[in-house]
């Protein structure tokens, strides 16, 4: 049985299912779009939470999961929103939080990614997006320009920019 | 290097970066509990906003009996036969017109047996 099709006839199996056969995959493009992974994890708890409410809004002519994965853009964009609200409010600086420094004993180094990870993270949100969307993914340029509503162009200097970034970050990597 | 290399390298760089990143075991859970919490207060609601319509119905159609069924006791009282309209009395009062007798009396200051009779 399609999954749309479960959450509908049983909820609470359906939302287990959901889950289980993407909630991995939504979280990993959490956190690249996030500064941390409990950002993440709580962006993705209100994206399921959404999608299981709202499944009856869902089209089965679309991708599940980039249906999915536009619910997940529009909650971090309300949430980057509301942050720079905030920061108005209290008069503070709107910096977005540094990314937390690497646990001993968590994938640093040992994986090699760390300092990719942390390169993307240091990209502005919206080469964030660009970069999530092209490289995680795979969208082509023409489905990345539809997501976001940008022009073609605007998305392949974003995509220009944050290749020359990564690049050098991996290239760095790679002479180490 | 060519775009489509440098994309193809990171991309997969980029899904290696992430590959080992998963949601905690307890998060379907807290999920499904959520949810459930949810439905339950969306029933609550429901079935409050159905009761309150319910009683502003009964309120409504006490008023409109209630003034009826009085013309009725006054008419029956003068010609003292004491046949009021019993049943209308019934279906519009119910209980709330115990409050509305409650609200007049409180607005006039006395009781009904006090209203003179004509």
């Amino acid at each position: 049985m399609e999954i749309w099709l479960e959450i509908r006839k049983d909820q609470e199996s359906g939302t287990r299912r959901l889950v289980s056969e993407y909630g991995d995959r939504l979280f990993a493009a959490a956190v690249l779009l996030c500064r941390n992974d409990d950002d993440a994890e709580e962006l993705v708890f209100r994206t399921l939470d959404q999608a299981v409410r709202k499944i009856g809004q869902y089209r089965p002519t679309s991708d599940f999961f980039n249906w999915l994965y536009t619910i997940l853009l529009n909650f971090y964009r309300m949430g980057l929103r509301k942050k720079r609200i905030d920061c108005i409010a209290l008069g503070t600086p709107q910096e977005l939080p540094e990314p937390p420094a690497e646990l001993p004993g968590e994938s640093g180094d040992a994986d090699g990614y760390a300092s990719l990870r942390l390169a993307i993270q240091e990209l502005n949100v919206p080469l964030r997006e660009v970069v999530t969307m092209r490289y995680f993914l795979e969208l082509s340029v023409d489905e990345i320009s539809r997501k976001l509503s940008l022009p073609i162009g605007t998305v392949k200097s974003r995509l220009h920019k944050a290749r020359t970034v990564l690049y050098a970050v991996l290239s760095k990597q790679e002479g180490d | 290097m060519m775009d489509e290399e440098t994309d193809y390298l990171i991309s997969s760089r980029v899904k290696a970066c992430v590959a080992g990143k998963h949601l905690p075991a307890t998060f379907a859970d807290r999920l499904t509990k959520h949810l459930r919490h949810r439905r339950r207060m969306f029933r609550l609601k429901t079935m409050t906003v159905v009761v309150l319509l319910a009683l502003v119905a009964l309120g409504l159609l006490g008023s409109f009996s209630r003034s009826t069924c009085e013309s009725d006791d006054r008419a029956s009282l003068v010609a003292g036969n004491n046949t009021p309209g019993t049943e209308k009395n019934l279906s519009g009062w119910f209980f709330l017109g115990f409050f509305r007798e409650c609200l007049r009396r409180g607005r006039t200051g006395k009781k009904k047996e006090d209203d003179p009779i004509d």
